[in-house]
């Protein structure tokens, strides 16, 4: 059967949480699960569900599920199993039949761990300077970039560079 | 609507207090947002910008250099900001002008002072004068009563000097007892029933003065 989709175009297709996980034997605990939308990265990302904590049903929305998992996400493996609770409605995840679950690991084995190193500094803007000159204080400084240390960011500061203001500083910062 | 808009500039005028850098008002110009999509474009289905995943990279990687590199600036001139309030130099203006102000808060003051003194000298004077006046009016009038006094006892002394001419004395006190034995004067008297008065030592003789007196006892009772 040919689907035919209608409406808007959305970024999720494939079924919720509680979708795959209720039909399963054990509720799917030891799966493999991942959701399409991270199809957009290389490296791989999935979850492999540790317990499952159905809630109860409200209306006709999709129903919500309590899962703990181990988060794989982009070739990194979180330390600690997340929760999926808030997002477990979203018609997104993809089940992971058992015998690509090998296919999986491998790829998580054989993936490059990201890196990214960036400057720790920066020179000041033209005009900037030239207000700094103006008003007599120092313009030889350099402003230090703040770089967001998230459990997902992987970005390294380089305190020995110094990007410069001008465009070619954004052409030299492609993702490695 | 327009008053809307008037309300939402008020409110961020008073709620601001440093006016920020970038200051953009929400205008709501169109449609409210709390209205139903229009009729007309009830089933139009917008399309999808398609951005190649090239362009999506780049597009990403320059936002997030961009917000990186305006933090940094941002935090600069926070700094800056910081610095101008507490700053060595800035506080020594500070105080110099704090210095000045005082110094003229003073020279207003001294001038104020000053006017007040004199005005208080002439108040002080006049004041000083009218006493002066008060003293004297009292004085002048203290002396005319210290003087009618003595005229009064002047006077006294007078009228005293006068009676004393007809006093006993020594001298005339012999001639002051026979005149007294010459004329006895006996003030007893006897009364009857008829309430007449009888002067003397002769009791059957009435005097002739018995109606008039024994009017007046009538009277009496």
């Amino acid at each position: 059967m040919s689907v035919k989709l209608i409406g808007r175009t959305t970024n999720l297709y494939g079924k919720t949480l509680w979708e795959i996980l209720g039909n399963l034997r054990t509720t799917g605990v030891g799966r493999l699960v991942t959701r399409n939308s991270y199809n957009r990265y290389e490296e791989p990302s999935f979850f492999k569900v540790l317990s499952v904590e159905p809630t109860a049903q409200i209306d006709d929305k999709p129903r919500k599920v309590i899962v703990h998992a181990e988060k794989i996400f982009r070739g990194k493996r979180y330390k600690e199993p997340v929760e999926i609770y808030s997002v477990s409605y979203k018609p997104d995840y993809r089940l992971i039949p058992k015998d690509e679950e090998q296919l999986w690991w491998d790829r998580l084995a054989n993936c490059k761990p990201r890196e990214k190193f960036v400057p720790g500094s920066i020179e000041l803007p033209p005009l900037m300077r030239l207000v700094l000159e103006r008003d007599n204080k120092d313009s030889n400084i350099k402003l230090p970039l703040k770089i967001r240390g998230g459990r997902d960011n992987i970005a390294q500061t380089d305190t020995t560079k110094t990007a410069l203001y001008s465009p070619s500083f954004f052409k030299n910062q492609q993702s490695s | 609507m327009q008053n809307l808009c008037k309300f939402e500039l008020q409110y961020s005028k008073l709620l601001c207090k440093t006016k920020p850098i970038n200051q953009q008002p929400v205008r709501y110009t169109r449609k409210p947002r709390w209205l139903p999509k229009a009729p007309t474009k009830m089933f139009r289905v917008p399309v999808r910008p398609q951005i190649s995943t090239e362009e999506r990279n780049e597009l990403f990687q320059l936002f997030t250099n961009y917000r990186t590199t305006m933090k940094s600036i941002q935090k600069q001139l926070e700094y800056e900001l910081e610095t101008s309030f507490t700053g060595q130099e800035v506080l020594q203006e500070i105080a110099n002008k704090e210095e000045q102000l005082w110094a003229k808060c003073m020279d207003i003051n001294d001038n104020w002072n000053a006017e007040v003194a004199v005005e208080r000298e002439q108040r002080l004077a006049n004041e000083r004068e009218a006493r002066r006046e008060e003293i004297l009016a009292q004085l002048i009038e203290k002396e005319e009563e210290k003087k009618k006094k003595l005229e009064a006892i002047e006077e006294i002394i007078r009228l005293e000097k006068e009676k004393s001419k007809s006093y006993i004395t020594i001298d005339n006190i012999d001639e002051a007892i026979e005149k007294a034995l010459d004329n006895v004067v006996d003030h007893k008297y006897a009364i009857d029933l008829a309430g007449n008065i009888i002067k003397g030592n002769s009791p059957h003789e009435p005097t002739t003065e018995t109606s008039t007196n024994q009017m007046r006892v009538q009277t009496i009772n």
